[in-house]
């Protein structure tokens, strides 16, 4: 990258993408595994999507534990609060569970803003550096796009 | 975020498509007015120090905006990789008050016909701007800055259409 006078790594992130769907799709697509494998680095998810039940990420080879968390509060299809620790990265499980909500608002024209926002991430620097940027971008740009367009944005080109 | 509290913005998106399409979606007034505000800039002949000016496009002139929005001079000229300019928002007065801002664009083609899009807005001294880009003053009805601009830019060049917002 060019930049030079980007910000420090912030210990709150928030992502704002636009997409053409309804709130429910996006609730099924941040909740259901045939979805996530499409554009969440290839990781199923595994969950009911209700408070105080798992919320897990297996790995494409169906063994690695990516996550694996409680979640803390659930208003389908609107907001999903979710604790975060990368266990696929040793370094990065060792530091404190950070925190993820999920945020879908619905706008005219059947759009909905969905706001992703990271926080709790004082005391993570290294899990802040690794999802801030590229990480959360991609995933969320993956989600819009396999939404909108029925094709993942990686992986196979047409 | 806290509104108004960084002062440079990085906002990324990453879009199937190539970067010579990302590039004329920036740079070509045959674009720009297809998806976020609009706006149709006068580039002149794209060489740096070239002073410029935005002039309201189709949807803002349907709802009485006329003449120059923006101005700014362009710094970088890189097609298709990286497009640097100052910009300065004309249309209030408090805003255009804050003088130039910086806005970079970096596009960097990645593997599987994969664009991502970086877009760099140093707004230092800009409290305003930097509210109305980060998406602040939405619910004003001031539209909802880079992250909006940026998905209907994603959906324009994707599928074909904007977003309908």
């Amino acid at each position: 990258m060019t930049q030079t006078q980007a910000p420090p790594v912030q210990t709150t992130q928030v992502y704002q993408v636009l997409i053409t769907a309804t709130a429910q799709q996006i609730w099924d697509a941040i909740t259901k595994p045939e979805f996530t494998s499409q554009y969440f680095y290839g990781a199923r998810v595994q969950t009911t999507g209700v408070a105080g039940t798992p919320m897990r990420y297996v790995a494409a080879d169906g063994e690695a534990v990516w996550g694996d968390e409680v979640i803390l509060e659930s208003d389908p299809p609107r907001r999903l609060v979710v604790p975060w620790r990368s266990l696929y990265d040793d370094e990065l499980a060792d530091e404190p569970r950070s925190r993820i909500t999920w945020q879908i608002d619905e706008q005219d024209g059947g759009v909905c803003l969905l706001t992703t926002t990271h926080d709790q991430l004082a005391g993570s620097p290294k899990t802040a550096a690794s999802v801030s940027g590229i990480g959360w971008t991609t995933v969320l740009s993956g989600l819009k796009t396999l939404l909108e367009t029925g094709h993942p944005l990686f992986g196979a080109t047409s | 975020m806290t509104a108004g509290t960084v002062t440079t913005q990085v906002y990324r998106v990453w879009i199937k498509t190539t970067p010579e399409a990302v590039w004329e979606a920036i740079t070509s007034p045959d674009w720009t007015d297809r998806y976020g505000y609009g706006g149709i800039p006068e580039y002149g002949d794209m060489t740096p120090g070239t002073k410029y000016v935005t002039n309201a496009g189709v949807g803002m002139q349907a709802v009485g905006v006329t003449g120059p929005i923006i101005d700014g001079e362009l710094l970088e000229i890189d097609p298709p990789k990286r497009f640097v300019l100052t910009w300065r928002m004309l249309m209030d007065p408090d805003a255009e008050a804050e003088g130039f801002t910086r806005v970079e664009y970096d596009i960097t083609p990645q593997d599987g016909g994969v664009v991502r899009l970086t877009v760099t807005h140093d707004v230092t001294g800009a409290p305003l701007i930097a509210a109305m880009i980060d998406g602040s003053n939405e619910d004003a009805g001031a539209g909802g800055g880079w992250a909006w601009i940026l998905s209907d830019l994603k959906s324009l060049l994707e599928t074909g259409a904007a977003l309908k917002s």
